[in-house]
């Protein structure tokens, strides 16, 4: 059984002006010990299906899916508290802004050991000595004294993995973990999150923009675009046989070792704002190969190769792809 | 082809920060210690370096946007630093800057007309419908219309404000670019789009640019030559092709293995360095990346490495260049 599956997950946002689309049925399905990457540019909804999943949306929105289960218990309508730090944690792009600057770590992180398990005083502190330990802190006594603003923001990060790991979370949603760090700490984070999930098993969604983190770090991947999932594959099946045009286009956009003094390819236009719906392909505008029928009927994700799901009408009559 | 003249020079170009330690109390923060570089007319100088290494506060010494402590900057042979306020207000219509976001650089008040007219109106004695026809004519070559000239900042996609950014910096037919991290804020779709509009603003152009960035792949698509800086200071300079092909520093080697290449079948096992970028207040004695090196040496914690050719156009600050593994 899958640990996480999705099934047509909406998410519609009033706004001063409109109604805002900003998930349009998605599906995702996570198996235990897997890193999928959830790929896409701003706006395609990629955050707020992550937010989704712990229940953090604002009251007024307006959340469906016809399926939405962790471990083969339905998360609909159920208490969140019993879900959110407990089953899944989540860790954000700016570290800082998630630690409270008034108290140390130590206090942080033994506050969330405390309320997972009956322990005692030395045992909680042996647990977050370890805890630090396993997210690659050096000299953790030191850091368990240390407040936010004394550590660098890898060390935050870290401190916040190590937060996630205390609930004893199955379930990790990174959001953009490394998008405000410097490449060689960046690195060291990713390596971390590889490590855990070898060695505790650890499933973790990966919120991303970075093309480079998705080939690096995911075993498989899902690329949304306005809300939608347009291709979801193996990472080296989306990387090497790119179906989508949009994945394509994406990957061609890329600046490459030996793409110096060619011009880059770029997808021309702009992402559509999610105020009005678009009755056929939300990418239709943007294809070079769109035909009459992405205007009117909007691709739904077929299995094309194994395990390679894709969006798009060009594949309908050729079914070999 | 002429051999390209020299543009800009910075010499021993120092910025030390105060930095209140206490009440009364302060310590120096070394930003920029002693920098030497060329960029040539024509020519784009890539300047690659993490988070407080300095990239920032060099581009504002050059533009004079903050007084450097000490040394020189010669710009088409004068020294900017002994200029008056006057001199250089006049100096400064050669140059042009580009941020990184363009909804922070562009002032959300006013409308595009006014936003690439402001250059115009402060330094030329065009006015009227003069300038709005020189506006448009800017506005055309970094691939807007005459329709976007009402419109104000907010009201354009990260792509167009950025466009308009890059029109408001080309104004005054600058001979030098100054381009602090211009596509870091963007998407990779609209990235493309304006890694190309400066590609080939360069060349029609020939614009000198001096580009910032911490995306190692940008920079390998861009730069003729690149400088990579640590704590400060640069530590190999030399032809893109050439650093890209064979790293001679340590720090270099190391930011590259670090990049992540968007392809899975290249998972490499990275040199991964441990540790942070020490303080630039109290930099490390002896080389400034000794506590992070995999290559240190009992020397490196004493004798600071100078800047050394290592070939006929490339030089690295390392006292082992020569010998330590290529990868």
């Amino acid at each position: 059984m899958p640990l996480l599956e999705v099934r047509d997950l909406k998410i519609a946002i009033p706004t001063p002006g409109g109604l805002l689309h900003a998930v349009n049925g998605i599906d995702l399905t996570l198996e235990r010990g897997e890193i999928f990457g959830l790929v896409g540019e701003t706006g395609c909804g990629k955050t707020i299906t992550g937010l989704s999943l712990l229940g953090l949306i604002p009251p007024h929105a307006q959340v469906t899916a016809t399926r939405l289960s962790l471990g083969g218990d339905d998360l609909r309508g159920g208490d969140w508290s019993q879900v959110r730090g407990r089953r899944i944690a989540m860790i954000f792009q700016d570290p800082a802004a998630s630690l409270n600057p008034t108290f140390t770590i130590g206090q942080q992180l033994t506050r969330v050991i405390r309320q997972h398990g009956q322990l005692t005083r030395p045992e909680i502190q042996a647990r977050a000595v370890s805890l630090l330990n396993d997210v690659g802190l050096p000299e953790p006594e030191r850091i368990l004294r240390a407040y936010p603003h004394q550590l660098s923001g890898g060390m935050q990060q870290r401190v916040m993995i190590a937060l996630a790991l205390a609930s004893g979370a199955e379930l990790l949603i990174a959001d953009e973990p490394t998008t405000a760090l410097d490449v060689t700490i960046q690195a060291q984070i990713l390596r971390l999150l590889v490590a855990l999930r070898d060695r505790h098993g650890l499933t973790i969604l990966l919120i991303t923009h970075d093309l480079g983190v998705v080939a690096q770090t995911c075993d498989r991947v899902a690329v949304l675009y306005a809300g939608r999932v347009v291709e979801t594959a193996p990472t080296i099946d989306l990387f090497h046989q790119p179906k989508h045009p949009y994945t394509q286009g994406l990957l061609a956009a890329l600046p490459r070792p030996g793409s110096r003094g060619q011009s880059l390819t770029s997808i021309e236009g702009n992402v559509p704002s999610g105020l009005q719906m678009i009755p056929g392909c939300a990418f239709a505008p943007r294809c070079r190969f769109a035909f009459d029928r992405c205007a009117t009927e909007s691709p739904s994700l077929i299995e094309r190769t194994p395990a390679h799901e894709v969006a798009c009408h060009l594949y309908d009559e050729d079914s070999d792809g | 082809m002429a051999e390209p003249s020299l543009l800009l020079e910075t010499r021993a170009l120092t910025k030390h920060y105060p930095v209140r330690t206490g009440l009364f109390t302060h310590q120096w923060a070394r930003a920029l210690d002693g920098v030497d570089l060329t960029v040539h007319t024509g020519e784009i100088l890539g300047i690659v370096g993490e988070s407080g290494c300095g990239k920032t506060t060099l581009a504002r010494c050059i533009l004079r946007i903050i007084p450097p402590t000490s040394g020189q900057i010669i710009f088409d042979g004068d020294d900017l630093l002994r200029f008056s306020q006057a001199e250089l207000r006049a100096k400064r219509r050669e140059m042009g800057i580009v941020y990184q976001n363009p909804y922070l650089s562009l002032s959300p008040r006013l409308r595009v007309r006014d936003l690439v007219a402001e250059p115009l109106v402060t330094h030329t004695p065009l006015r009227g419908t003069d300038v709005t026809g020189r506006v448009v004519q800017l506005l055309q070559a970094v691939g807007l219309s005459a329709e976007h000239v009402s419109r104000r900042a907010h009201e354009l996609s990260g792509g167009q404000a950025q466009r308009v950014a890059i029109a408001r910096a080309l104004a005054l037919n600058p001979k030098l670019v100054v381009l602090d991290e211009p596509t870091s804020a963007l998407d990779v779709s609209v990235q493309a789009q304006i890694l190309n509009l400066l590609v080939s603003l360069q060349r029609e152009r020939h614009l000198a640019y001096l580009f910032i960035s911490h995306n190692l792949e940008v920079m390998q698509h861009v730069a003729d030559r690149i400088a990579v800086m640590y704590l400060g200071q640069i530590v190999e300079l030399g032809p893109a092709e050439a650093i890209f092909a064979a790293p001679k520093h340590p720090y270099t080697k190391a930011l590259l293995a670090s990049t992540l290449a968007p392809d899975p079948t290249q998972r490499q096992p990275t040199i991964v360095l441990e540790g942070n970028v020490p303080s630039p207040l109290a930099p490390p004695p002896g080389c400034r990346f000794h506590p992070r090196c995999p290559w240190v040496q009992a020397r490196c914690w004493e004798d600071i490495p100078v800047l050394r050719s290592m070939d006929e156009q490339r030089l690295a600050a390392c006292h082992f260049a020569e010998t330590i593994p290529q990868y």
